[in-house]
């Protein structure tokens, strides 16, 4: 198992090697100047030799090869560079970030472990019932609504109309709830139809036939033997959504002025900040790999019929 | 079995305690670095009964990286917030009024002498000395590159409150340049490390806590020269997203916004509720003609597009604002009453395309001279959404006159515009930035100006630009400017459509939130919240 790992961490710095190398490029490739951009964001037209100055400082007159290189020399010893806007380490700004992106991500997670899970089971249970297709409904619905467009809404009806809730900002904990469940009821929607799919098809099963056959109760089945069995999936699913999320769901976290690295992500693309579009990519790139890695572990130490050196 | 479920176990347990441990680390470093109390919506509540602090909560559009005047464009944001000050300010006619400096004359060409008003004093209590002002414009040069660019200084010398600045040639231009807020007056002798969260200035409003990208919070500021504010505490909000500004009006979170759209705009008509004040700024919509192409250098053909726009719809009811004539809104006092624009005249427009020998010989409905169609490629940028309703209306008015165009819209027109990629170039420019009109005519309209990417060109015009360098009687600079103007729009080499408007939006207890057409300003002392 070991072995293992130590392969994996050696294809991550593969794969995070190949994915600086691919953003860089792209930034590079991508239309407007920052030296511009910086200059003109409130609006005045620079001069040639104003944004001559600006280039010259920041090094953008180098060729694509050496501003590659020298940019991965320094995050090899730790170094992400300097954002352009805030003048201040990339890594910095980025662990500054983290925590409201965590506190964010863990509630919405929270709120889909807590509605997902009983939702997905009692519409299994009670199929083609009517408590089904009120679930059902929801969790189509659900997945039918934009974040931005969701998360409008409930800013409307919780803050404006009902004015119960902060519609922006980070003070205080109840402004936590609507960006959280604008997050959350997508995912919770999703996982409300893999949870029914994947118990359905438990129930079909010939060992739960038997059981029930043997007049085991139907609540031990489900307790004993269905729920631990579907956890593999939708553990594997959690994994992905938890790396979309800790990557900080942009929009939402716009939208809510929440003061995450979603938010922070979609400020250095407006202004091609691209040492913190850099450092970020490396950091989402860092935790899907991470992630997966979790969850192949748990997965193995779950079932192992699954082995990890086999796939490798 | 057993062992599965006990690994199973051990590691979820695990897992959720890991979350636990971030989800908590997270709650502590977020309350550290935002001090901003809880209910700050209860709090106003309570001021409103009688003798309690009085609080105001409003939102900025914009935030810097950090709160030091002499680094980019934080200036502006210190002035807005009413921290900091310069030492002479444009009022809501863009006149020049005297802040810091109560008094300032120009004693030759070359020489400008200003009084620093006395009885001012920083925010640690620190009195205003001309030398002190000194140091602070020079550090401004020293740390921003628009500093040396925009204020020639060959020399200052400081005497008691008397401050006498030497440039290096005659330059016309030093006042309004003086009072852009890059030249916010601070105290050098404080510790100017702290100052990207601590400035100290001399506003009426200080910091009293700054998280970056987030918030700043502001107590009045009791020495304050003018007489302390009435409102003792301030939290200044970024929010950057139109709608969240505007829902956030709406659920009372925040008191004061300026720049709300203008789809939402309609939301705050309740005067009973709201207080809208809503002005031209000094920002142009305007399109660059390219002459290089072969079609766009006959000055009857861009006459002809000028006379087929209608500029009053568009501003009336398209994007708001008021009808352009020339390049400087009727908000700056740079001749706009003496220059004659275009008015909407498909009529004459058609006229001077038939003497120009463009006809439809096709019958489809696009006129065309030897085989060629006046079919015209224009650009524009796609984060601005009047732009692109403009250019959608300009688009099927000027098909009536027989004249197509094609649209393309891009992130950044920079590029497009100075390769000459293009026919005509939609966008909106800060034409009154420095409070004077020299700046502009310079880098726009002058012959190989650098941003005359038309390749427009007419040597009596750049005489008159010319002659604005050494005029420094105001009256004479702005009929000069008008003279210009004139000029320009006779030549049809640029087409200007609207003066785009700015508004500042007020729950209807808050006054005195007053919009500026140069949006340095927000708020001053003067800001009130009714009992």
């Amino acid at each position: 198992m070991s072995r293992y790992i130590v392969k994996r961490f050696i294809q991550l710095a593969a794969v995070l090697f190949g994915i600086s190398f691919l953003t860089f490029l792209l930034t590079y490739l991508s239309p407007g100047d920052p030296a511009r951009l910086m200059l003109m964001s409130t609006g005045v037209t620079p001069s040639d030799e104003l944004v001559q100055q600006v280039r010259l400082q920041l090094g953008l007159d180098q060729p694509f090869w050496i501003r590659y290189g020298t940019w991965l020399g320094q995050v090899l010893t730790g170094d992400f560079g300097t954002s352009y806007k805030y003048d201040r380490p990339v890594l910095d700004i980025l662990l500054s970030r983290l925590p409201a992106t965590l506190r964010l991500t863990g509630s919405a997670l929270l709120l889909v472990i807590l509605i997902a899970f009983p939702l997905g089971i009692l519409s299994a249970v009670y199929r083609n019932n009517v408590l089904d297709y009120v679930i059902r409904l929801f969790s189509f619905a659900g997945l039918s609504m934009p974040s931005f467009w969701l998360g409008m809404l409930l800013m409307l009806v919780f803050g404006v109309q009902l004015k119960l809730l902060p519609v922006m900002g980070s003070s205080g904990w109840n402004s936590l709830i609507l960006p959280a469940c604008t997050l959350a009821l997508p995912l919770i929607a999703q996982y409300i139809r893999q949870i029914r799919t994947v118990i359905l098809e438990e129930m079909s099963q010939n060992y739960v036939t038997g059981a029930r056959a043997r007049g085991v109760k139907e609540r031990v089945i489900m307790m004993q033997h269905i729920l631990p069995n579907i956890l593999l999936p939708i553990v594997t699913l959690m994994g992905m959504s938890t790396g979309a999320l800790l990557g900080g769901a942009a929009i939402v976290e716009s939208l809510f002025v929440w003061p995450g690295v979603g938010q922070m992500a979609v400020d250095a693309i407006f202004t091609r900040d691209y040492p913190l579009i850099q450092g970020y990519v490396i950091w989402m790139a860092t935790i899907y790999v991470l992630l997966n890695l979790i969850v192949d572990l748990w997965t193995h130490l779950h079932d192992p019929r699954i082995r990890l050196d086999v796939d490798v | 079995m057993n062992s599965r479920y006990g690994k199973t176990l051990t590691l979820t347990i695990l897992s959720l305690l890991i979350l636990c441990i971030i989800a908590a680390c997270g709650q502590t470093t977020s309350n550290t670095s935002t001090s901003s109390p809880a209910g700050d919506r209860t709090a106003e509540k309570d001021k409103d009964s009688s003798g309690a602090p009085t609080h105001l909560n409003v939102a900025l559009f914009w935030l810097g990286s950090n709160l030091d005047p002499a680094e980019d464009w934080n200036g502006w944001t210190l002035t807005r917030a009413a921290i900091g000050e310069t030492l002479i300010q444009f009022d809501e006619n863009m006149k020049l009024v005297p802040k810091i400096a109560d008094s300032w004359d120009r004693i030759d060409d070359t020489t400008w002498h200003f009084h620093i008003r006395d009885g001012v004093t920083f925010h640690n209590g620190n009195k205003v000395t001309a030398d002190v002002v000194k140091k602070s414009i020079e550090r401004s040069m020293e740390l921003n590159e628009r500093g040396q660019s925009t204020l020639p200084v060959a020399s200052m010398t400081a005497e008691g409150q008397d401050l006498t600045i030497q440039t290096t040639e005659p330059y016309a231009s030093l006042l309004g340049n003086i009072a852009e807020p890059l030249f916010v007056i601070v105290d050098t002798s404080a510790d100017t490390s702290k100052f990207k969260s601590e400035p100290i200035a001399t506003g009426p409003f200080m910091v009293t806590s700054y998280t970056p990208d987030q918030e700043i919070q502001v107590k009045k500021y009791d020495g304050y020269w003018d007489g302390a504010a009435d409102v003792d505490t301030i939290t200044f909000k970024y929010i950057k997203d139109d709608s969240t500004r505007a829902l956030a009006l709406q659920s009372g979170e925040i008191d004061v916004a300026s720049n709300v759209g203008r789809s939402s705009l309609a939301l705050f008509q309740d005067q009973s509720q709201y207080t809208i004040d809503e002005i031209p700024s000094l920002r142009t919509q305007f399109v660059w003609f390219n002459t290089k192409n072969p079609l766009l250098n006959e000055p009857d053909v861009r006459r002809a597009i000028s006379y087929g726009i209608d500029r009053e719809m568009y501003a009336n009811t398209l994007v708001g604002g008021q009808a352009a004539k020339g390049p400087f809104t009727s908000a700056l006092p740079f001749g706009y009453d003496q220059v004659k624009g275009y008015n909407y005249e498909p009529e004459t427009a058609k006229k001077l395309l038939d003497e120009a020998g463009y006809e439809d010989i096709d019958g489809d409905g696009i006129r065309e001279k030897d085989g060629q169609k006046l079919t015209l490629q224009l650009i524009l940028n796609s984060a601005y959404e009047s732009d692109s309703i403009v250019a959608a209306a300009m688009q099927s008015q000027l098909k009536e006159i027989g004249v197509n165009l094609e649209m393309t819209s891009y992130e950044d027109l920079t590029d497009h515009q100075k390769s000459g990629n293009y026919d005509l170039a939609l966008t909106s420019i800060n034409t009154g930035i420095t409070g004077d009109p020299q700046y502009i005519l310079d880098f726009y309209f002058k012959t190989g100006a650098e941003w005359n990417i038309g390749g427009y060109s007419n040597p009596k015009l750049d005489a008159v630009i010319q002659q604005l360098h050494s005029e420094f009687d105001v009256e004479k600079r702005y009929e000069l400017a008008a003279e210009a103007q004139q000029m320009i729009l006779d030549d049809a080499a640029y087409m200007f459509i609207t003066y785009t408007p700015i508004n500042i939006v007020s729950k209807s207890s808050v006054q005195g939130a007053t919009m500026y057409p140069i949006d340095f300003y927000l708020l001053d002392r003067n800001i009130q919240v009714g009992q």
